[in-house]
């Protein structure tokens, strides 16, 4: 085959941009750290990719959520920790004003009630970022008013809001405190307390024991409603864990996927150089020889 | 002294001849890198006896002779079309998929934010801030949706643009060939005609990289061409023209001939190439992203109209679509719920507070609303698409330079000037000149010692 002047530039040219091309790809790779430049890289690692980037966003969004969950569990737990104090703080009250004592301790026992009343009431009224914790879905309403002395009915809805933590997992962020507090009673707590205090006033006894018995039902109501959040919080912080592991996960997939194998993308480069060079030192030498330089 | 006379004669046109040779040589090494030029060889032959004995003659220049191997020349012709355009569509694809962005970073990094934000308001339906943001988010990826749109049209505009300029120049070339042909039909001496014949090829090699053509060589030298779809573009000295009319709905190019629209009739070339990016791979994008944002726009608007605001009115759509353009181009957040936030219909009740259609909202990420699919998983094959529509015709155009530069460099092995063999070539016939003018003057002596005898 005869190797004309044209063919032999044109092949040099052609093996100077192919190996050019490579050196240009390795180096891309290696300073990006990144393989995956464009969909047509690598196709399904890219669409791999968008799938995995998805998934990554949906667990960060979960984790956040979870975070929230759990800084509003921790203000209802103290709510309702408050809630067993004061419950107790009565029951203590109502003992001290019951039976054959001064009309003086009674009046203090009565007082001590109307106290524990008021603590409640601003307990259960208590707000997270603006969000009343006690109103059920009703989070812009306080659940409980003041009405001249006394306290209003419960004003909250009797739905409890549940926030996802997960795809199948969500916990209730707000306490329904109508259910909390009255549960299947005729009067809710704050009425069973004033009517209590004006028992102890009067030493009106079967009124004193009946307000006990319902006083205990919403001790009972309160702990039960500890224990369901102990086990919501428990079940965040066990979904915060996987949360977590599953990022991890998702970040190294995606890693697996976009990044460069920096040892290889590394002795590619050294080896497009190589091959850079010497097709640079072919065409150089190759190309000085000429029959020309031998006539004289 | 006639035969001394005659020699000399003899040696004169031997001297011309290795001239004739020296000047051919000189020609190719002068053309060494000129497109399309085709190397020159002299034809030399003995002249006839001039002496009654038949001895000697001399030497007679028949011509020069173009070497050219029209079988290869006719292989490259068939082979340029593809590997153009497979060129043209490399190119467009490298450029629209750069609009697709990189994983995570694109349309699907809105969607994700979008459901994201609807996470977060069902945390707080009563946050106007988180209505903002899940508002934001939403126009955000209605954007998203629009600014794709517009820059696929903008390839699909390039590639309309690149078409007239192609036919454009298919068609003066076109006029070249037939110029040409008339040219060559005149002189009527194909061995004068390599000049002609040279041009001739380069055009015609520059004709097959725009349209893919059929040749059918005349008797007089000429070239009658036509499509590859059987319409003649040059017939003798007369050259046809493509024509381009804009054709609805998009006002695009529509290649005529003979007002008979052939676009579909064009595969190979960069028309071909041109036409394939802008009638076929950039619509079926379109295409999948417009049944995107119809599932989104669907899916969304029917829980949030079965859905209750702030004010526990029931919900409104959440995306419009507009009229008379396709979705993704007209996919926007309703003005309504734009201008007033608390319009999100967060709650699944009429209670305010109520967040469970914010969390039906966000569920959508995982719902299989899209060909059994989520929207995520649409967008991953649609990008998927895109990436091996791009990657096929890079590694195709490869291939085909390949078969192309191969063809051209056994096309080149036949009709290239090569320095050192034309450096032989100068050196045979200055050798040559040399022993013919060293027999002139060997005659020449002669014959003076026989007129110094008078």
């Amino acid at each position: 085959m005869r190797v004309t002047f044209s063919s032999r530039y044109t092949g040099a040219l052609h093996a100077i941009n192919e190996t050019a091309g490579d050196i240009a790809d390795a180096q891309r790779q290696v300073s990006s750290g990144r393989r995956l430049h464009a969909p047509s890289d690598d196709p399904s690692a890219a669409s791999a990719a968008v799938i995995e980037h998805s998934e990554l966003a949906a667990t960060e969004q979960y984790r956040q959520t979870a975070d929230t969950v759990a800084a509003r569990l921790a203000v209802i737990d103290t709510v309702l920790q408050d809630l067993t104090d004061q419950i107790t703080a009565a029951k203590v009250a109502v003992h001290a004003g019951r039976g054959s004592v001064p009309a003086a301790q009674r009046a203090a026992a009565a007082d001590s009630l109307t106290a524990v009343r008021d603590s409640i009431f601003s307990a259960v009224n208590t707000q997270y970022r603006g969000v009343f914790l006690f109103s059920g879905t009703a989070t812009n309403m306080p659940p409980y008013t003041r009405t001249g002395t006394g306290v209003s009915a419960y004003q909250g809805a009797s739905g409890v809001m549940q926030v996802d933590i997960d795809r199948q997992t969500a916990v209730d962020v707000a306490v329904d405190a109508g259910s909390l507090l009255q549960g299947t009673d005729p009067d809710d707590l704050f009425t069973v307390l004033d009517r209590m205090a004006a028992a102890i006033r009067s030493g009106d006894t079967a009124a004193l024991d009946a307000g006990s018995a319902a006083i205990d039902r919403t001790f009972d109501r309160v702990n039960r409603g500890l224990g369901k959040l102990g086990a919501d919080f428990a079940l965040v912080t066990a979904q915060h864990g996987q949360l977590d592991a599953r990022t991890l996960a998702s970040k190294a997939r995606i890693s697996a996927l976009e990044d460069a194998n920096m040892a290889q993308a590394i002795t590619a480069m050294t080896r497009a150089e190589t091959a850079y060079q010497a097709a640079l030192g072919a065409v150089g030498r190759t190309n000085r020889l000429s029959l020309l330089d031998y006539l004289s | 002294m006639s035969g001394l006379l005659g020699s000399l004669s003899v040696a004169s046109r031997s001297l011309e001849a290795q001239q004739y040779g020296l000047e051919v040589t000189g020609q190719n090494m002068a053309n060494v890198n000129t497109a399309g030029y085709v190397r020159r060889e002299v034809l030399l032959a003995p002249a006839a006896a001039t002496d009654p004995r038949g001895a000697y003659g001399g030497v007679d220049v028949v011509g020069a002779r173009a070497t050219r191997d029209r079988f290869l020349e006719r292989r490259l012709l068939m082979e340029r079309p593809a590997e153009q355009r497979e060129q043209v569509i490399a190119n467009a694809l490298s450029l629209a998929e750069v609009a697709f962005g990189q994983p995570g970073q694109g349309l699907d990094a809105s969607m994700d934010a979008f459901f994201g934000r609807a996470s977060k308001l069902a945390t707080d339906p009563t946050s106007i801030t988180m209505r903002h943001e899940y508002v934001a988010a939403g126009e955000q990826l209605a954007r998203g949706f629009r600014d794709m749109v517009s820059r696929l049209n903008t390839a699909q505009r390039d590639a309309d643009s690149n078409v007239r300029s192609a036919v454009a120049e298919a068609n003066t070339m076109a006029r070249q060939i037939a110029s040409l042909n008339a040219s060559i039909g005149l002189s009527g001496d194909q061995a004068a005609n390599h000049g002609l014949f040279d041009r001739q090829r380069l055009l015609v090699d520059t004709l097959a990289a725009v349209i893919d053509i059929d040749i059918v060589q005349r008797a007089d030298g000429g070239i009658d061409i036509s499509t590859a779809g059987g319409r003649a573009l040059v017939i003798g000295e007369g050259a046809y023209e493509l024509r381009v009319s804009s054709a609805p709905p998009h006002g695009f190019a529509e290649v005529t001939y003979d007002s008979t629209a052939i676009s579909r009739d064009i595969v190979g070339g960069k028309v071909g190439g041109h036409l394939q990016v802008r009638d076929t791979l950039v619509p079926s994008y379109l295409d999948a992203l417009d049944d995107l944002a119809t599932s989104l726009a669907t899916e969304v608007n029917a829980l949030h109209t079965a859905g209750f605001d702030a004010s526990g009115a029931a919900g409104v759509a959440f995306f419009t679509l507009t009229g008379g353009v396709p979705p993704a181009a007209g996919l926007a957040v309703n003005a309504i719920v734009r201008a007033d936030p608390w319009k999100v219909a967060a709650g699944g009740s009429a209670a305010h507070g109520d967040n469970q259609n914010a969390r039906a909202l966000a569920a959508l990420r995982d719902g299989r609303i899209l060909n059994g699919g989520t929207l995520t998983d649409a967008w991953a094959s649609l990008v998927h698409r895109v990436g091996a529509d791009t990657q096929a015709a890079q590694q195709e155009q490869v291939s085909r330079q390949d078969i192309v530069r191969q063809i051209e460099a056994l096309r080149e092995s036949v009709s290239g000037v090569s320095l050192d063999e034309e450096a032989m070539m100068m050196m045979r016939f200055q050798r040559a000149y040399e022993a013919n003018a060293r027999y002139f003057q060997a005659i020449d002596q002669s014959l003076e010692t026989l007129l110094n005898l008078v």
